[in-house]
């Protein structure tokens, strides 16, 4: 078998399937390419859970011979991917990143996996998470099956998490793409950490049928890849109702960007000092830098602050309560012992003993957020922040911020992951510079089914600047 | 989605005050007291949120704030 080029490991995914509709290699030499860099470079960065290599290798051989046919069936086809281990695939182990879940096998695939198999794209490993998708709270990015995600910008530095195994992979040219999950921030924090591109969609627009519970009113499942454009197109094969997940909006996503109004009239708001006062003085320029980037293309910058509630606090609690829920055999077993961070068994455990008055209490919190958020866009379209005010932290350093940091000056943008998770709202991380070697990134977050609007900018975000095509040396 | 694995057998009748007596026992072997089982991080986190909640005012009123979708 021809040795395929090295551009193709950090090629975008819209590339990669047009190299292969030209037929200069075929499905099953890309699969084998990307599933065997997998296989020898992800353990490097503890990012496998599970290699599916070998089956999906066989099962591009099927997409080759539709591609020779001109049997074409998207954008995505003929793609290997990789997948967070939150998600099930049929009779293969999926451990959720959690040693009393290590021999967990299942019968069903996850709905979005089934999704991507029917438009032709090839699953070649499970990739690692934080264990119990980082719930209800975890102290260490060590608090994980696989050890802690190491950062392929710099290897003494954390991934982010719980989605670190998907930001590697994209991060490192071991996947064109990768479904990741989010509920306080997952996605969005390692895919600026890694320097990838992160879509959260809307609540509900994607099932979670097969994946792991934590949190049945926050999970979400999203997409990890190298562009904004990849994201939409990922999106428009994994969204749609689906009557296995009581969540679902039971809505289709169809993935046109361009017939979203033109930039130069998408208002977005954005509070200045998050970007001065906020953001870590090293990150400032690479922030100053987006948002010029962001007025040199026309974009109508205004300013404006998020509604003053305690947002991460309400986020918590219910996160806690719910996932206390899912994992009460897991704690009544005594098998939570087995995880690896003393601060989340210890959260797991206390999580039992939240009441419902205190749920429900952080429940009528959130409806009454999400009221004041939806006022907040009546004056603009998309909302813009720093998708993490600083850069990765070292492996050993605390992964979430201690007691004393709270409450957080009600100021700028202040907590808009948590208040985008609380209200479902979609949004989007795209890389922005560097500081001291280490990538930053932006989000955009929107009103609810927003995802044409969010990837209309960032795409036109994206064809101005060219961090995306930025990589670590591998 | 997917079920969690049944694990319960024996544990099925455990109740919270059975909970709350062996996290004491857990406490007391481990030389802590029941307040103390939990590392101080997460106790402190946990009254911190109660405590932010509990200092925003929600309306009291007739719109149901919180509802179940048949």
């Amino acid at each position: 078998m021809a040795r395929l080029p090295d551009d193709i490991y950090f090629s975008t995914a819209s590339e990669l399937n047009q190299r292969l509709r030209k037929h200069e290699f075929k499905a099953s030499e890309l699969v084998r390419a990307f599933g065997e860099r997998l296989e020898k470079i992800g353990p490097r960065y503890n990012a496998l859970a599970l290699s599916l290599t070998r089956r999906a290798v066989k099962a591009a051989k099927d997409v080759d011979g539709d591609l020779k046919r001109e049997r074409t069936r998207g954008p995505v086809q003929g793609l290997p991917f990789g997948a967070t281990d939150i998600l099930s695939t049929a009779r293969d182990r999926t451990a959720w990143g959690a040693k009393p879940y290590s021999d967990q096998v299942f019968e069903d695939t996850a709905t979005v996996l089934s999704r991507l198999d029917d438009a032709g794209a090839l699953l070649t490993g499970k990739l690692a998470t934080v264990q119990l998708g980082g719930g209800p709270r975890f102290a260490s990015a060590a608090a994980s099956l696989t050890g802690p995600g190491l950062n392929p910008w710099d290897i003494s530095r954390w991934s982010g998490g719980p989605s670190s195994g998907s930001a590697i992979a994209v991060a490192a040219g071991l996947a064109p793409f990768a479904l990741a999950s989010e509920m306080a921030g997952s996605m969005l924090t390692a895919g600026a950490y890694c320097g990838v591109t992160a879509l959260r969609p809307t609540y509900g627009l994607v099932s979670r049928a097969g994946a792991m519970p934590l949190s049945w009113t926050l999970d979400r499942i999203g997409v990890m890849a190298r562009t904004a454009e990849d994201c939409g197109s990922v999106l428009h094969e994994i969204a749609g109702g689906d009557g296995a997940d009581p969540g679902s909006a039971g809505k289709n996503f169809y993935f046109f960007p361009k017939y979203q109004r033109d930039i130069k009239e998408i208002r977005v708001g954005y509070a200045p000092v998050d970007f001065s006062e906020r953001a870590k003085p090293p990150a400032r320029a690479a922030f100053a830098q987006a948002l010029d980037a962001l007025r040199a293309l026309g974009v109508p910058l205004q300013e404006v602050s998020l509604p003053d509630f305690p947002y991460e606090s309400a986020l918590e609690t219910i996160l806690a309560a719910e996932s206390a829920s899912v994992f009460e055999p897991l704690v009544l077993s005594g098998k939570v012992s087995e995880l690896a961070d003393a601060t989340q068994i210890a959260a797991l455990k206390a999580s039992m003993h939240i009441s419902a008055v205190e749920y429900l209490k952080a429940m009528r919190v959130r409806r009454l957020a999400k009221h004041k958020i939806r006022e907040l866009f009546m004056d603009v379209d998309l909302l813009l922040a720093p998708s993490s005010p600083d850069i990765a932290p070292r492996i050993q350093e605390p992964v979430s911020p201690p007691e004393e940091s709270f409450p957080m000056p009600a100021r700028g943008m202040t907590g808009l992951i948590a208040a985008g998770n609380l209200a479902g709202l979609p949004a989007i991380s795209l890389p922005c510079g560097f500081a001291g070697g280490m990538p930053v990134g932006i989000q955009f977050t929107g009103l609810p089914f927003s995802e044409n609007l969010l990837l209309r900018l960032s795409i036109a975000y994206q064809e101005a600047t060219d961090w995306y095509r930025k990589h670590p040396p591998v | 989605m997917a079920a969690l694995p049944a694990k319960r057998t024996e544990n099925q009748a455990i109740t919270r005050r059975d909970l709350a007596v062996f996290f004491a026992a857990t406490a007391v072997a481990s030389g802590q007291s029941a307040q103390t089982a939990q590392p101080d991080d997460v106790r402190t986190r946990l009254e911190g949120n109660r405590a932010r909640l509990n200092a925003v005012e929600l309306p009291f009123r007739t719109e149901p704030a919180f509802v179940f979708r048949p």
